[in-house]
């Protein structure tokens, strides 16, 4: 297994930020802790989390929570801070996802229109796919025109496919 | 503390007798292994425990607590089609009695959504409660992947604070914990990646809990992994030993004077459990074994004898789960700490 793990430079932590302020327009300062560290475990995708703690000379691999994932050459937010966003100034850019197109999408599948209970605007360059049965976010998607489909970026499924 | 492989090997060694020779050809065993069984516990308990060997354990689901209450996920998985039934000694769990054809345990929404956790068998819940009974603050979770007890800790110190420094030496291994704190939302953690021999020698502070759930034969698995039965040699047991011991004497240097260690294996096999820890005892002669604070079943005794071995008679008090005895795997748990 390839291992890479490191400080994140502040050009690309403010390109997370930069991500949040565009996405939902917030103070992204609020939601991004001020030093950030990645680790990849295999390609991709890379985890980058929040780091809070001193511990001496160890390889620290992973620490308080996930902050973003650096998947499919996309910056995508943690499921968490997006949770606190939407909580904080309400839900945006995101569709709603019948429990069959939810089941799709959670095996890796794009959403079809067809699938899609209600779409929150403003819709932006990422979208949040939220479970109709119970609310819950369960990943992100880009709109693609031409295809006329909603294209997986990351889902929940991950965890299991990629990273169980 | 210099230990010989040699004089491991030697103390351990056993030599099969005819009845065990016989048992073992009967269940598929090496006879040593038998033997072993037949010496702790008669032929008739040996021929219980080998039965229970052959039968399936219920896997275990845990809530995670920390996104939703036990009820609630409980009816929810209902609604899937899974029968659950309540774990009398661990309010937040449930034994999986029966499953619909799909989704598995394992794959529902639920369980992608970071709800619960799933255990192979329940065993695993016992040294986590015994551990941090009554304890708002840090611990140490020197061999910690893929993470059952870690998540498990997490969820319980999440209200007060408490950090799981969960260690691991396998990076496969380290990201499934990883993906499992992710996928739970556990924030309280942290991951490294280091020989658990060595952490003393890089952390700078002391812990008053550690769980030390050692990398070992796994000899109390044999229902779910009967490989076992004829996969450690008693030269590759003693290898394991060695490193148990070594694993457990670095981890009591990172013990605060008043902290607690629990040393824990999926094992019944007594060469990893009482003599590993009766080598700690004599060779740290500040150290005593602390009696369960929870009586959560009605635990065996550590053995404080065994073959031509005598044991400090303090190993009485490490408990035993049989999976004869208990329907659950083979277990040993032993807590220390300093005396005072
Ligand atoms: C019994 S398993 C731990 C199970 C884990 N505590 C749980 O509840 O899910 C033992 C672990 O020790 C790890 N290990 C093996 N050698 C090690 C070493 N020298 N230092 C630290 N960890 C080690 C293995 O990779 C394995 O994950």
């Amino acid at each position: 297994m390839k291992l890479k793990t490191g400080a994140l430079r502040k050009p690309t932590r403010e390109k997370i930020s930069s991500l949040l302020r565009r996405l939902y327009n917030v103070d992204s300062s609020k939601y991004v802790p001020s030093t950030l560290r990645y680790v990849c475990l295999n390609e991709d995708p890379c985890i980058i989390y929040g780091s809070k703690l001193d511990i001496g000379d160890l390889t620290v691999l992973y620490e308080d929570s996930w902050i973003a994932l650096y998947t499919k050459k996309r910056f995508v937010p943690s499921i968490s801070i997006v949770q606190s966003i939407y909580s904080d100034h309400g839900i945006k850019s995101a569709i709603i996802v019948k429990e069959q197109g939810v089941k799709a999408f959670l095996y890796g599948n794009d959403i079809l229109p067809d699938s899609v209970i209600d779409t929150i605007p403003p819709i932006g360059e990422l979208i949040t796919v939220i479970d109709s049965t119970d609310g819950e976010i369960v990943g992100f998607v880009t709109w693609n025109p031409r295809r006329r489909i909603y294209e997986n970026i990351f889902d929940i499924g991950l965890f299991l496919r990629k990273l169980g | 503390m210099r230990i010989e492989l040699a004089e491991i090997y030697r103390e351990i060694y056993v030599a099969a007798s005819r009845d065990a020779i016989e048992l073992s050809l009967e269940y598929g065993y090496l006879p040593y292994v038998v033997q072993r069984y037949i010496d702790i516990l008669g032929y008739e308990g040996a021929i219980k425990l080998l039965e229970a060997f052959e039968k399936p354990v219920k896997p275990v689901v845990r809530t995670n607590t920390v996104l939703i209450d036990s009820l609630r996920l409980k009816h929810r998985l209902e609604k899937l089609g899974f029968k659950l039934e309540n774990i009398p000694w661990s309010s937040e769990s449930f034994w999986v009695i029966s499953q619909p054809k799909s989704p598995t345990i394992g794959s529902t929404h639920e369980y992608l959504k970071g709800y619960y956790y799933v255990h192979r068998d329940a065993t695993s819940l016992i040294p986590v409660h015994l551990l941090l009974h009554e304890y708002n603050g840090d611990v140490l979770d020197a061999c910690a992947a893929p993470g059952g007890k870690a998540t498990f800790m997490a969820q319980l110190l999440h209200e007060v604070n408490g950090v799981v420094f969960a260690n691991d030496l396998v990076l496969y291994r380290l990201k499934v914990l990883i993906s499992h704190f992710m996928r739970m939302k556990l924030s309280n953690v942290v991951v490294t990646w280091c020989d658990a021999r060595k952490l003393r020698d890089k952390l700078s502070r002391k812990f008053q809990r550690i769980l030390a759930d050692v990398p070992c034969s796994g000899e109390g698995r044999i229902s779910i992994d009967p490989g076992r039965k004829i996969r450690t040699s008693i030269f590759d047991l003693a290898v394991m030993v060695k490193r148990e011991i070594e694993i457990l004497n670095s981890l009591i240097d990172l013990l605060d004077d008043k902290g607690i260690i629990a040393y824990v294996t999926c094992s019944i096999a007594p060469e990893e459990n009482e003599y590993v820890v009766n080598k700690i005892l004599s060779h740290r002669n500040n150290l005593e074994v602390v009696e369960p604070p929870l009586k959560l079943l009605s635990y065996g005794k550590g053995l404080t004898e065994y073959r031509s071995l005598r044991f400090n008679p303090e190993l009485e008090k490490c408990i035993r789960i049989w999976p004869h005895i208990h329907g659950l795997f083979g277990y040993t748990i032993c807590l220390l700490r300093k005396k005072h």
